[in-house]
C-alpha cells in the first residue's frame, strides 16, 4: 500500500531525521519526500509519500507523537503497490 | 544582591540550579573533560552526585531509582565514551517507558562535526531510544531547556529525554533570573462516548478478563485498577512490567501471562471473551504468536499513548487519556460468576508446587521463601536470564515499584545499578538485587559503589555455571548443540565480593537456604549470597517462541 503523510513541523534541531528515522524503524519506506521551509522560517511543511505493508495509521500516530510535529494529515492512499 | 534580581552565572551553574529547582535531589554520574564544567559547578550544589564506576552504570542506575521512587531518574556523562555508555540503560528506560533525563557534555561548539577528541554524535545516534532530545547552543538557554527536558520525560506516556551541553555553552555566562519551573502535563478526560461502548462490552461479556501492563503504574492507576477489579470481580493476568500492580496474592490474579507465564494465567487469556487491556502494548514475549492470542476476544484498550492502540492488535474500543478517571468510570457489575469460578479453579488446579525431592537447591522455591521472609515493602532488582523469571514467577509483590525488572530491553547488567538507584530512592528499604552468574559480570564493578556509599543492598547470585536461559533454548530449540554458554571457569564470587568490603556466603545445599534467607533479610549492611544450582534447571513453563499461548511446554524441577 502506498500513502502520503502531510506534515508541518517546527524546525528545530535534528526535527527531519527525527521524522526519517520513525519511518524507517517502524518499517515504511520513502518513495517521495518534499520539505519546504515556510515564510516565518520557525517551521516546515513535509510531504512524505510512503509504501508498507503496515496500516498507515499506525504510522501517522507514532509521528503526531513526535514533539516538533505540529499536525499531521493523511492523505492519497492507495492500495496497489507502486512501480520503483 | 536581591534574591529576585537577575544575576550572571555559567550555563553549567544555571542547569545545576534548574536540577535542583526539580527537586532533583541525586544524580548518577561519571566526570570527564566536556563535562567538566558541570563537575565543576556540582561542588556548590545541594543535590548529591553518586559517583558509579561505569556510565552504564550511571544511566541504569538513574532508570532504577525512577521506577523505584516514580520521580525522574538523572544520570550524567562526559561526550565520546561517556556519553556511548549510557546508551544500553536509555535504551532500556526508553523501552520500558522510565522518566529520565540524560546530561551529556558535549565538545565545544566550535569544534562540532570535526571529529574533535571524545566527539560522538550522541544527539544523533540515542534519536531511535529517547522521547526527545536536545543540544543545547547557548547558555541563556540551558535552564528552560533542563526544564523542557522535565516536562516531557514525566508527560504523557514517560521517556528518557537527552540534553547534550557542549562545554562552551556550559562555561558561557548569562544573565539568569529566578524562574518557577513547570509540573507535568494532565492527561485529557476519557471520551464519554468511549467508555460507554466499553462498558457495554463489559456488561455483555460472559468471560471478561484485566490484562494489566506497565503503563498502569506509570499512569499512577493502581488504585483505581484494584477498585475497578475488585468492583467487577473481574479476574486478571499482568505482564512482568506490571506485577505487583495487583498484589500477588489476590484472589483475582491470575499471574503473569505469555512465554513463562502461569498456566491459569495463559489458558484464561485464550478463552476469554472479553480483554480489558490497561497500559499494555502487546509485546510478542506476552501474546506468543499474535494472530493466535485471545482467539475468541474482543478488545477494550486503555493507555495513555495512542500509538499503542491498535499497533499490534486491534482494539474494539480505545479508551485514550486519563487512565484512572476511565477505571473509575467504566461499568463493573458483571455476569460471569462461571467463568470466574473456571479462572481460579484453574489457578489452584495449577499452583506452583515446591516439593520436588531435589538434592542441591532449587531456585524458585528459594525465591518463594526469600520474597515471603523479606516482606511485602521489599524491592527486588534483577538481571535478564532464567532468575529473572524465576523471580517473576515465585516472588510476590505488593506494588509493581518493588519489582525492577528490565522487561523491553532484557539488559544483562541491569539489576545491580537499578538496585543502587532503588537504594537511593528508598533509603531503608530492603532492597534485594537477585542476580545469575552471568549476569553480576556485566557490571560488577559497580560493588564498589556498594560499598563507597555503604549501601545495604542483598545480592543473591545464582550460579549455574552456564548462561542459562541460552543453554535452556539451544537444548530445546537447538538439539542441544550448546554454543558458548559455559562459565565454568567463574571466579569465586565469595572472595571477589569481599575483596570489594562486602560479606559473602556461599549456599550449595538445600539445607544451607532457611539460614541463608535468614542472614539475607536480617544482617546490616550490604552482603553477597552465593547460591549454586543445578546447571540443568530450566524455567518452567515455557511457550516456544513463534507459538501460540495455548502451547506450554512443562519439565522436571532440578
Amino acid at each position: 500500500m502506498t500513502f502520503s503523510l502531510w506534515l508541518r513541523l517546527r524546525r528545530e534541531e535534528g526535527a527531519l531525521q527525527r521524522l526519517i528515522g520513525v519511518v524507517r524503524r517502524r518499517g515504511y519506506d520513502v518513495l517521495d519526500l518534499e520539505a519546504h521551509t515556510r515564510a516565518d522560517g520557525a517551521s516546515m511543511d513535509v510531504v512524505l509519500t510512503l509504501e508498507s505493508e503496515r496500516p498507515s495509521e499506525v504510522l501517522e500516530r507514532h509521528v503526531a507523537k513526535l514533539i516538533e510535529v505540529e499536525a499531521v494529515v493523511l492523505t492519497k492512499k492507495t492500495q496497489k503497490a507502486s512501480a520503483r | 544582591m536581591n534574591a529576585r534580581e537577575p544575576e550572571r552565572a555559567s550555563g553549567a551553574t544555571l542547569l545545576v540550579r534548574a536540577l535542583e529547582a526539580q527537586g532533583v535531589d541525586v544524580i548518577f554520574g561519571y566526570p570527564g573533560g566536556a563535562i567538566l564544567p558541570v563537575y565543576d559547578a556540582l561542588i556548590d550544589a545541594k543535590l548529591r552526585h553518586v559517583l558509579v564506576r561505569h556510565e552504564q552504570a550511571a544511566a541504569l542506575a538513574a532508570n532504577g531509582y525512577a521506577r523505584a521512587s516514580g520521580k525522574v531518574g538523572v544520570c550524567m556523562a562526559t561526550s565520546g565514551p561517556g556519553a556511548t555508555n549510557l546508551v544500553t540503560g536509555i535504551a532500556d528506560g526508553f523501552l520500558d517507558s522510565v522518566p529520565m533525563v540524560i546530561i551529556t557534555g558535549q565538545v565545544p561548539t566550535s569544534l562540532m562535526g570535526t571529529d574533535a577528541f571524545q566527539e560522538v554524535d550522541v544527539f544523533g545516534m540515542t534519536m531511535p531510544i529517547v522521547k526527545h532530545s536536545f543540544q543545547v547552543r547557548h547558555a541563556a538557554d540551558v535552564a528552560d531547556t533542563l526544564d523542557e527536558a522535565f516536562f516531557l520525560a514525566r508527560s504523557g506516556r514517560p521517556g528518557p529525554v537527552l540534553v547534550d551541553l557542549p562545554k562552551d555553552v556550559g562555561q558561557a555566562a548569562t544573565l539568569a533570573g529566578p524562574r518557577t519551573p513547570t509540573g507535568p502535563q494532565m492527561p485529557r478526560a476519557p471520551s464519554p462516548i468511549a467508555i460507554e461502548r466499553a462498558s457495554q462490552l463489559i456488561r455483555a461479556s460472559r468471560r471478561p478478563l484485566l490484562y494489566i501492563g506497565g503503563g498502569v503504574r506509570w499512569a499512577g492507576a493502581i488504585d483505581e485498577l484494584r477498585a475497578f477489579a475488585e468492583r467487577s470481580g473481574m479476574p486478571a493476568v499482568a505482564t512482568l512490567m506490571a506485577l505487583g500492580a495487583l498484589p500477588t496474592d489476590h484472589p483475582l490474579f491470575l499471574g503473569m501471562l505469555g512465554m513463562h507465564g502461569t498456566r491459569a494465567a495463559n489458558m484464561a487469556v485464550q478463552s476469554c471473551d472479553l480483554l480489558v487491556c490497561a497500559g499494555a502494548r502487546f509485546d510478542d514475549r506476552a501474546t506468543g504468536k499474535l494472530s493466535e492470542f485471545a482467539p475468541g476476544a474482543r478488545v477494550v484498550h486503555l493507555d495513555i499513548d495512542p500509538a499503542e492502540v491498535g499497533k499490534l492488535r486491534a482494539a474494539d474500543v480505545r479508551l485514550l487519556g486519563d487512565m484512572r478517571a476511565s477505571l473509575r468510570a467504566l461499568a463493573a457489575p458483571l455476569r460471569a460468576d462461571a467463568w470466574r469460578d473456571q479462572c481460579l479453579a484453574n489457578k489452584e488446579e495449577h499452583a506452583w508446587r515446591y516439593d520436588a525431592p531435589i538434592d542441591g537447591v532449587y531456585a524458585p522455591k528459594f525465591l518463594d521463601r526469600l520474597s515471603r521472609a523479606a516482606g511485602p515493602d521489599a524491592i527486588v532488582t534483577c538481571d535478564v536470564g532464567q532468575h529473572q523469571m524465576w523471580v517473576a514467577q515465585h516472588c510476590h509483590f505488593a506494588r509493581p515499584e518493588r519489582h525492577l525488572s528490565s522487561g523491553g530491553l532484557g539488559t544483562m547488567g541491569f539489576g545491580l545499578p537499578a538496585a543502587i538507584g532503588a537504594s537511593f530512592a528508598k533509603p531503608g528499604a530492603l532492597v534485594i538485587n537477585v542476580t545469575g552468574d552471568g549476569s553480576i559480570m556485566m557490571n560488577l564493578q559497580e560493588l564498589a559503589t556498594v560499598t563507597r556509599y555503604g549501601l545495604p543492598i542483598k545480592i543473591v547470585l545464582f550460579d549455574n555455571q552456564a548462561l542459562g536461559m541460552v543453554r535452556q533454548w539451544q537444548e530445546l530449540f537447538a538439539d542441544k548443540r550448546y554454543s558458548q554458554i559455559d562459565l565454568s571457569d567463574n571466579p569465586d564470587f565469595v572472595r571477589v565480593a569481599e575483596s570489594f568490603g562486602i560479606p559473602a556466603f556461599h549456599v550449595s545445599r538445600g539445607d544451607e537456604v532457611d539460614g541463608a534467607i535468614a542472614r539475607i533479610v536480617s544482617e546490616p549492611g550490604p552482603l553477597l549470597a552465593h547460591v549454586s544450582i543445578d546447571a540443568g534447571a530450566n524455567v518452567w513453563p515455557l511457550v516456544p517462541p513463534g507459538c501460540s499461548n495455548a502451547t506450554m511446554l512443562e519439565g522436571a524441577a532440578r
